[in-house]
C-alpha cells in the first residue's frame, strides 16, 4: 500500500512545481505588457467592444452588450480553453426571491442577503457594489436558464447564508452555466477567440483607453510566442480576467505564508497581469491582501478536485491529525484561514509539508455523494483497523488511539475540551471502525482584492478619482467587493451581474 | 525541431511534407484545427464515450470544455503529453496515446 502514499507524495511535489512555474511567468512579462499612446499605432482591426476573459463575468457582458445593440463585440482569451475559473468552479449560485424559494416557502430578500454578506465582510465589504448585484442577481440566474443551465431541485443554504438562496448546477460545476453562455454568446454573434492574450492599453492624447494590445497565438507559458496584434475599440474594453491566485510572487507580496508550497484550486491562467496593467494606468488597488486558502483541499488530486466537497461535508464530525504527533491540531471547523495556518504547521522532522489526515467515520463518510469516487480516484483510503491505518500514514498508533478515545469523550459531552469546536453536527457521530480517510493541505482559493469599481463597472483613477474613459472591469479581477471573506455561492451572481452592468454601461442603458 | 519522432500512422504526412501538418509554417506550432483535416473530433467523441457517472469524463467531449478542447492539450505529436484532466483529476486513460 505504501505506493499509493508515495503516489501522493509525488502528485503533491509535481502540483508545487506547476505553482512554481506560474510564478515565473509574470515577471518575465511586465517589459513586453504596457499600455502605448495611439499615435502611430497600426491598427489591425477595429470593433465596438473588446472583453477580456470568458469567464462568467467575460460571457454574461458578451450576451448582454449584444441584447443593448453592440456590434462587434470580442471576447479574448488566453489559455487554450474557454471559462477561466468559472468552467471549473463548484456551480453554486446565491440569489434572494428566486421562484424556488417562493416554491419552498423560504423568505428571502435583496436586504437579507446583502446583511449575511456585509457580516462576512467584517465591515470592509462595499455595501453599495454587494446591493446594486443582489437587486440583479435573478437576472444574472435567469440568463443561464435562458441559455440552458439546469440546477438540482433543491436550494442549499451555506455557511454564513441566513437562509437557503443557493441554487446548484445539476452537473456541480460552473462549466453547467459557461458551456451555455458560450454557446448563447455566439448565437447572438459575440466573435470568441482563444489563445490571444492581453498585454496592454492603448491610450489616446486624453489618455481614454482607445484600444487594447494583444498577442495572437499566444501558448501559455510561452511568452515569446505569438505576435503583437492591436485592436481599436470604439465603445470601449471590458476586463473580465479574473484573479491572481496562481501568481505566487504576487500573492506572497500581499500575503508571506501564501508561498509555493500552498497549493492552488484555480485555473493555471489566473495569473492577474490584467489587473497590474489597470494598476499601471491608474485604476486603485483595494483589498490585495485579503486572500482565501481553502482548508478543505487535498495535496493528492489538482484543484478543487473530489476532496474538498467531500470533506466540507465531513469536517463536523471528524478528526484532523497531525502524522507526527498522532494528535488533534484544530478545531475542525474554524473559520478557513485559522484552519489552513494551523494545516501549513504539521511538518516532519526536516520542516518539510507533512499534510495532515482527516479521520472519518466511514458510516458518516459515505453519506456524501463524493465517498465512493475519492476511492475510486485514489485520493481516499478505506482502513478496518486503526493499526493499518497508522502503519498507511506512519502515525504513532497509540498517541492516536488514546486521542481517538479522548475526542469520542467530547461527542459525549458535547465540549470539546481540546479545542472548543462546535459538537453539535457532531453528537452521537464518534470515530469508529472502518475510518474513512483524505490528506489535507491548504490551497489558494479566492482573491478578493482586485481593482476599485464602481455600480456601473467603471474604473476609477487613482489620481482624479474619475472613471478612466473607456475602461470597464468586472468579476474577480475586481476588487473590495465582498471584504474581509467571501460567502460561498456569492462570486457567480457578482461576476455576472457586474459583466451584464459593465455592458450596459458602455451602450449607455 | 525536424525530428520526426511521431506516430507510425502519420508517416504518410511525414512524406508529404511538414506543412501538410504545420499549416502556419514550419517552424510554428500548427493551428488548433490542423490535426481536424484529417480527425472528425464528433467521431473521436463517439469512439472514447464513457458510461454512467464517467459519462461526462469523455477527454472528447466533457464536462469542462465540450468537444473544443484544442488536440495539442493532451497529445504531443514531437513531445509525449498527459492528458489535460490530470491536472486535477487521476481519472485514468488507459487508452490515451501521449
Ligand atoms: C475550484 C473553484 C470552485 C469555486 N466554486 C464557486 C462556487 O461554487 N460558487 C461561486 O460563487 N464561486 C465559486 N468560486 C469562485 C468563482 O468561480 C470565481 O471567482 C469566478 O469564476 C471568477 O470569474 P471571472 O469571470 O471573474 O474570472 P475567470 O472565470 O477566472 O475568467 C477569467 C479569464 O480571463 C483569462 N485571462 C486572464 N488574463 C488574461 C489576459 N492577459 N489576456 C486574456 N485573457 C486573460 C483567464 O485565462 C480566464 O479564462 C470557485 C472558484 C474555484 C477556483
Amino acid at each position: 500500500m505504501s505506493n499509493v502514499d508515495l503516489l501522493g507524495r509525488r502528485k503533491f511535489i509535481t502540483g508545487l512545481g506547476i505553482a512554481g512555474a506560474a510564478a515565473a511567468t509574470p515577471f518575465a512579462m511586465p517589459a513586453l505588457a504596457s499600455s502605448v499612446s495611439a499615435e502611430g499605432v497600426k491598427w489591425d482591426k477595429t470593433i465596438d467592444i473588446a472583453i477580456i476573459g470568458s469567464g462568467f463575468a467575460g460571457l454574461a457582458a458578451g450576451i448582454e452588450a449584444k441584447r443593448q445593440g453592440a456590434k462587434d463585440v470580442t471576447i479574448f482569451e488566453k489559455m487554450p480553453v474557454f471559462g477561466g475559473n468559472s468552467a471549473i468552479n463548484g456551480g453554486l449560485f446565491a440569489a434572494p426571491g428566486t421562484p424556488m424559494q417562493q416554491e419552498k416557502g423560504v423568505t428571502d430578500s435583496v436586504e437579507t442577503m446583502v446583511a449575511d454578506q456585509m457580516k462576512s465582510g467584517r465591515g470592509i465589504a462595499d455595501e453599495g457594489l454587494l446591493r446594486h448585484v443582489a437587486e440583479h442577481a435573478m437576472e444574472a440566474l435567469q440568463m443561464t436558464l435562458d441559455a440552458g443551465s439546469v440546477y438540482h431541485p433543491y436550494l442549499q443554504q451555506l455557511g454564513g447564508h441566513s437562509v437557503p438562496r443557493t441554487y446548484q448546477t445539476t452537473v456541480s460545476c460552473g462549466a453547467g452555466i459557461t458551456q451555455p453562455l458560450l454557446k448563447q454568446c455566439r448565437k447572438e454573434g459575440v466573435e470568441t477567440e482563444n489563445r490571444v492574450k492581453f498585454a496592454g492599453f492603448v491610450l489616446d492624447k486624453t489618455g481614454k483607453v482607445e484600444g487594447v494590445k494583444l498577442i495572437k497565438g499566444y501558448y501559455f507559458g510561452e511568452e515569446d510566442s505569438g505576435k503583437p496584434y492591436y485592436v481599436r475599440t470604439n465603445r470601449g474594453v471590458i476586463m473580465a480576467t479574473g484573479g491572481f491566485a496562481q501568481n505566487v510572487n504576487l500573492r506572497m507580496a500581499q500575503d508571506p505564508t501564501l508561498t509555493a508550497e500552498v497549493g492552488c484550486t484555480n485555473a493555471k491562467g489566473a495569473t492577474g497581469e490584467g489587473m497590474f496593467e489597470m494598476f499601471r494606468l491608474g485604476a486603485v488597488p483595494v483589498h490585495m491582501a485579503h486572500i482565501q486558502s481553502g482548508p478543505w483541499a487535498s495535496p493528492d488530486e489538482g484543484g478543487f478536485g473530489y476532496v474538498s466537497n467531500y470533506s466540507i461535508f465531513n469536517f463536523p464530525h471528524s478528526i484532523a491529525i497531525n502524522r507526527m504527533t498522532g494528535q488533534r491540531f484544530m478545531n475542525e471547523i474554524a473559520d478557513r484561514k485559522t484552519r489552513a495556518d494551523a494545516e501549513l504547521n504539521c511538518r516532519d522532522g526536516n520542516g518539510d509539508p507533512l499534510p495532515p489526515i482527516m479521520i472519518t467515520s466511514w458510516e458518516h463518510a459515505k453519506q456524501h455523494p463524493n465517498a465512493k469516487k475519492v476511492l475510486k480516484y485514489g485520493v481516499g483510503w478505506k482502513f478496518d483497523t486503526l493499526e493499518e491505518l497508522a502503519k498507511h500514514f506512519d502515525v504513532p498508533v497509540k498517541a492516536l488511539k488514546q486521542q481517538i478515545e479522548e475526542y469520542n469523550g467530547y461527542v459525549k459531552a458535547g465540549v470539546d475540551k481540546q479545542f472548543g469546536k462546535n459538537m453539535g453536527k457532531a453528537k452521537g457521530k464518534y470515530i469508529e471502525a472502518p475510518y474513512g480517510v483524505v490528506r489535507l493541505w491548504p490551497k489558494v482559493h479566492y482573491c478578493q482584492g482586485g481593482v476599485q469599481i464602481t455600480k456601473k463597472a467603471e474604473v476609477l483613477d487613482s489620481f482624479s478619482g474619475a472613471p478612466i474613459q473607456g475602461l470597464y472591469a468586472a468579476g474577480e479581477v475586481t476588487g473590495g467587493v465582498h471584504g474581509i471573506s467571501r460567502l460561498g455561492s456569492c462570486s457567480i451572481p457578482e461576476c455576472m451581474v457586474m459583466g451584464m452592468t459593465a455592458a450596459r454601461s458602455i451602450m449607455g442603458a | 525541431m525536424g525530428v520526426k519522432d511521431g506516430r507510425s500512422f502519420h508517416e504518410m504526412n511525414y512524406e508529404s511534407g511538414c506543412d501538410s501538418c504545420h499549416d502556419n509554417g514550419i517552424r510554428v506550432r500548427p493551428s488548433d484545427d490542423a490535426c481536424e483535416a484529417c480527425h472528425d473530433v464528433d467521431d473521436l467523441a463517439e469512439a472514447t464515450t464513457r458510461e454512467g457517472e464517467e459519462a461526462l469524463q469523455n477527454p472528447h467531449d466533457n464536462l469542462h470544455y465540450g468537444k473544443e478542447t484544442p488536440c495539442t492539450e493532451c497529445h504531443g505529436e514531437h513531445e509525449a503529453k498527459a492528458p489535460l484532466c490530470s491536472e486535477c483529476h487521476t481519472f485514468k486513460f488507459d487508452a490515451h496515446k501521449r
